[in-house]
């Protein structure tokens, strides 16, 4: 018990993956749930992709979806036309689906690099603006290039994505973001999200540090692009639309802005929940939304906004203030004012 | 030795020139002092001086090196570090992690050490850590250390603010207007706390500051600026019976108000 308690970052996650296994092999659950098991961690990647530029570092992507088709198809070409991996053996399937995901990654942290590097040095919501306009570009060049399946779609991807690559890199992705968070880099993010201002007269390189963590979360996007690509085996361009990007942002902000546990319970949680409230048909859609009204109506910061699990064993953390979190509140009116009258 | 040199600096937005040919030479360990009437440029001297405008003439040496075109990271990178007249701390952040993200660009590993914990990452984030509480200890903050930034009293906000640029480990501290809002005890608080960065950390110090008993008190060298001009200088007795730091502050003739 105490081994566990001294290890639990590295245990607990692969613990829940046997779990799921098991019950997997035993036939308690089938294929639909696995389904959306991995379509769960898919999105959780997603969502914490997100989280290193919204909840770290303070600045506003609004079409992540774009990095996830540019790593989705950039990664479903590679497997599928160059390679044509599905005659080949098993092991180097494999090899060529991880060279798969990685040239994903690599390609949509070229396109992230590209948006952030003019943007990223303004200060200023000009990166929500060239990201929601980002996505779309990405969404209409699709549309028109034969090589992708142009509006038809491109099909015939083999299916190498397993429950285990999922977890794998649903794996690495959380302790890349712990680690991240927890370092002298994330602690800059932090700074740059709490106050810019300060954190430029603190001897950190503003406009270095938010390049860094958004080309990092535009490479996690485009693995979680590849997974995608490889678990459905069919890629349109519409399913990568703003409302794509909206689903992340929702998970997001619902789960708790800057926290790597909020992000992951969000992502899980609002995926699982149209599927379990399908027996209610058409008013399944009115709770979800019902749920999200509540959610920030009575907790703003989110169900897990400034908290982590602890098996997460984050040092570093804190709240991300959104505008919106005292609007509800009748007692913090006060100190608000009190607050606004000692900054002037 | 000099650490901060200003060397006939100037500023001009559009036609209007807000400082003009402002000069000061603060050595090791000198405790200097920017006073003046409301609107006469101190904070934008303070903003040319740690980069975040450029000054349209003149030129500025931390430290012996020239700071033309530097952007303010830079400045602090050369041993500038500075308070701000509206606290701005890291509010959503704790006590001890705003003073380790004051150590962030002092780090010795790199990105893909910090990813995946190997190298010097463990004994880096170590150091930083003792260092920051060393310095909270310090200054009596170290049982608050795991407070939100925001929750803690106004006076306390300002201490944090000081340590926070003291953890950058600089060689000149600006501060801008550091007792503002604060009542007389908690200004004596701040005299001590001045006097000890530059006692016995032994920084040098500039600062704005509209009470004037504090800065009578503290300083040793007092620059009176008025509509961006330098119109006095000197120890603050000079400057206290100087009638055209009078005239700036009371009006009228120097005659008249010295009767």
């Amino acid at each position: 018990m105490n081994w566990l308690r001294k290890n639990s970052e590295v245990i607990i996650l692969p613990l829940i993956y046997v779990v799921i296994f098991l019950l997997q092999k035993n036939k308690i659950l089938n294929n639909y749930i696995i389904q959306i098991i991995m379509l769960a961690g898919v999105n959780i990647i997603m969502t914490l992709s997100l989280n290193l530029v919204n909840g770290m570092t303070g600045q506003n992507s609004i079409g992540h979806a774009g990095f996830m088709a540019v790593g989705a198809y950039v990664s479903a070409l590679f497997s599928k036309i160059i390679f044509s991996a599905a005659t080949m053996p098993p092991a180097l399937q494999t090899v060529f689906f991880l060279l798969a995901t990685i040239a994903g990654g690599i390609g949509a942290a070229i396109f992230g690099f590209l948006i952030g590097m003019p943007t990223l040095r303004l200060k200023g919501d000009y990166l929500a603006i060239v990201t929601l306009g980002f996505g779309e570009v990405i969404r209409s060049i699709i549309r028109i290039t034969p090589t992708v399946g142009a509006a038809r779609g491109l099909t015939g991807i083999p299916k190498l994505a397993s429950l285990f690559w999922i977890f794998v890199f649903v794996t690495i992705t959380i302790y890349v973001c712990r680690n991240y968070m927890d370092s002298a880099y994330g602690r800059g993010c932090l700074a740059i999200r709490d106050n810019e201002v300060a954190a430029d007269t603190m001897g950190i390189n503003t406009s270095k540090y938010k390049v860094q963590a958004f080309v990092t979360s535009a490479f996690i996007a485009g693995i979680a692009g590849s997974m995608y690509a490889h678990t459905l085996r069919y890629l349109h361009p519409d399913v990568f639309s703003y409302t794509k990007s909206t689903d992340f942002l929702v998970y997001l902000y619902a789960g708790g802005v800057g926290s790597i546990s909020g992000s992951i319970l969000g992502a899980f949680v609002l995926t699982a929940l149209p599927e379990i409230l399908r027996f209610m048909n058409e008013w399944r859609l009115v709770i979800y939304g019902g749920l999200l009204v509540v959610i920030i109506l009575f907790r703003p910061v989110g169900m897990f906004g400034g908290k982590e699990f602890a098996f997460l064993k984050l040092k570093t953390g804190g709240i991300r203030h959104i505008g919106f979190s005292n609007l509800f509140q009748r007692k913090s009116k006060k100190t608000a004012v009190a607050n606004e009258e000692i900054s002037q | 030795m000099s650490v901060l040199k200003a060397d006939h600096i100037s500023i001009q937005f559009g036609g209007l020139r807000a400082v003009n040919d402002f000069s000061l030479d603060l050595q090791e360990k000198e405790l200097y002092s920017i006073i003046g009437p409301n609107g006469a440029g101190k904070t934008t001297v303070f903003n040319m001086l740690t980069g975040i405008y450029q000054p349209t003439e003149g030129s500025i040496y931390i430290d012996g090196k020239l700071m033309a075109g530097c952007k303010p990271y830079q400045f602090t990178a050369a041993g500038l570090a500075r308070t701000f007249q509206n606290i701005r701390l890291f509010h959503g952040a704790t006590v001890l992690d705003n003073v380790k993200m004051a150590h962030s660009f002092k780090t010795d590993y790199n990105f893909f050490n910090m990813l995946t914990r190997t190298g010097k990452y463990h004994s880096e984030e170590r150091r930083i850590t003792e260092k920051s509480m060393e310095l909270l200890e310090m200054f009596d903050l170290q049982d608050k250390k795991d407070f939100f930034a925001n929750n803690l009293p106004y006076g306390e906000q300002r201490k944090l603010e000081i340590v926070r640029a003291l953890a950058t480990e600089p060689k000149v501290i600006l501060l801008d207007e550091p007792a503002a809002g604060m009542n007389p005890n908690e200004i004596d608080d701040v005299v001590n706390l001045i006097l000890r960065v530059q006692k016995e950390l032994g920084k040098a110090i500039l600062v704005i500051e509209h009470h004037m008993k504090m800065v009578m008190k503290i300083a040793e060298y007092i620059k009176v600026l008025d509509f961006g001009e330098t119109i006095s200088e000197g120890t603050p007795e000079k400057v206290q019976n100087d009638p055209k730091v009078i005239e700036a502050y009371l009006g009228g003739h120097a005659n008249a108000s010295r009767s």
